[in-house]
């Protein structure tokens, strides 16, 4: 991993092979760091929440070794943006591709009740819900970028909506 | 034993408890559920209790995950699926889901709260 000089309030970098048994322990860890970092235990949970739906997806459609998760805290722009990247098939990039449209069409609320409704009838292990429950749970968008086999998917998490009464429902 | 007659689920991460509770049972979570296919696990487990609350007849089940830290997406589509299966029994056998939730797991206030519209007349959420 190369070490890049960073001006951020509080960064975080990690880099693991695609393994489920290892998301619990980032998921914990990043969460600890994040209440650290930003001090606000809501916050840091929902940001986590995501975080471990994220490397769940990056492992379940993974194609080679290799899982990175970055944690980039701006604190002037009380902005948090997480991402996670991880190589992955043509096939499997046109499948996510295809759920982030999705569930990047509809309003957050009726793209996650509709979500819910099909993952009811799947009969798989998957669910597909992830991408529609981190945009209803965090109110935010998700962004993905392709460069040939790695997909780099990012959400920019306004710390002051996730905190304050803009989250609650 | 509970009434429905059904051994406790523990294991390294969750225990799921039932106690008799009034006129029906009290199903607590605690731990964090967030293996690969919650389904293959919880499924069996899931339709043995709706089995058994139809054979005894109870209209309510208390489903209690104050003390659940996390649940995966995977986990919330189980959770769906017993709820469906509640929800489309005859009227006779119907029975209604009342869940505890904690306010202070964020998860919980939002996914949770979302679950009761998919009927919101069998599902009721409390807040704690």
């Amino acid at each position: 991993m190369k070490l890049e000089k960073t001006k951020n309030s509080g960064y975080l970098e990690l880099v693991f092979g695609p393994r489920w048994t290892y998301i619990a322990t980032v998921r914990n860890f990043l969460q600890r760091f994040l209440l650290v970092t930003i001090g606000n235990n809501k916050s840091a949970d929902i940001i986590s929440m995501a975080a471990s739906e994220l490397l769940e997806n990056a492992i379940k459609y993974a194609s080679e070794e290799g899982t990175k998760i970055s944690a980039n805290y701006f604190e002037e722009e009380n902005t948090l943006i997480l991402s996670v990247e991880n190589f992955s098939s043509k096939d499997n990039i046109k499948i996510l591709l295809d759920q982030i449209k999705e569930v990047n069409e509809g309003t957050p609320e009726e793209m996650y009740l509709k979500k819910m409704l099909q993952a009811a009838e799947r009969t798989d292990g998957g669910s597909q819900l992830g991408f529609a429950r981190i945009r209803y749970e965090s109110g935010s968008d998700i962004e993905v970028e392709i460069k040939e086999d790695l997909v780099k998917i990012s959400i920019a998490f306004n710390l002051c909506r996730l905190g304050g009464r803009g989250i609650e429902r | 034993m509970n009434k429905l007659g059904i051994d406790d689920y523990i294991s390294s991460t969750i225990s799921i408890n039932i106690k008799d509770y009034e006129n029906s049972v009290q199903i607590f979570f605690c731990g964090e559920i967030d293996m690969q296919d919650p389904e293959e696990i919880f499924m069996p487990f899931f339709e043995n209790i709706h089995n058994k609350i139809i054979e005894v007849g109870l209209k309510e089940v208390n489903l209690n995950f104050e003390n659940l830290n996390f649940l995966n997406s995977s986990g919330i589509k189980v959770l769906i699926k017993w709820i469906q299966k509640g929800l489309f029994l005859p009227e006779k056998e119907k029975y209604k889901f009342k869940i505890y939730a904690s306010s202070k797991i964020p998860w919980q206030i939002n996914s949770l709260k979302l679950l009761s519209m998919l009927s919101p007349t069998l599902i009721e959420i409390k807040v704690i």
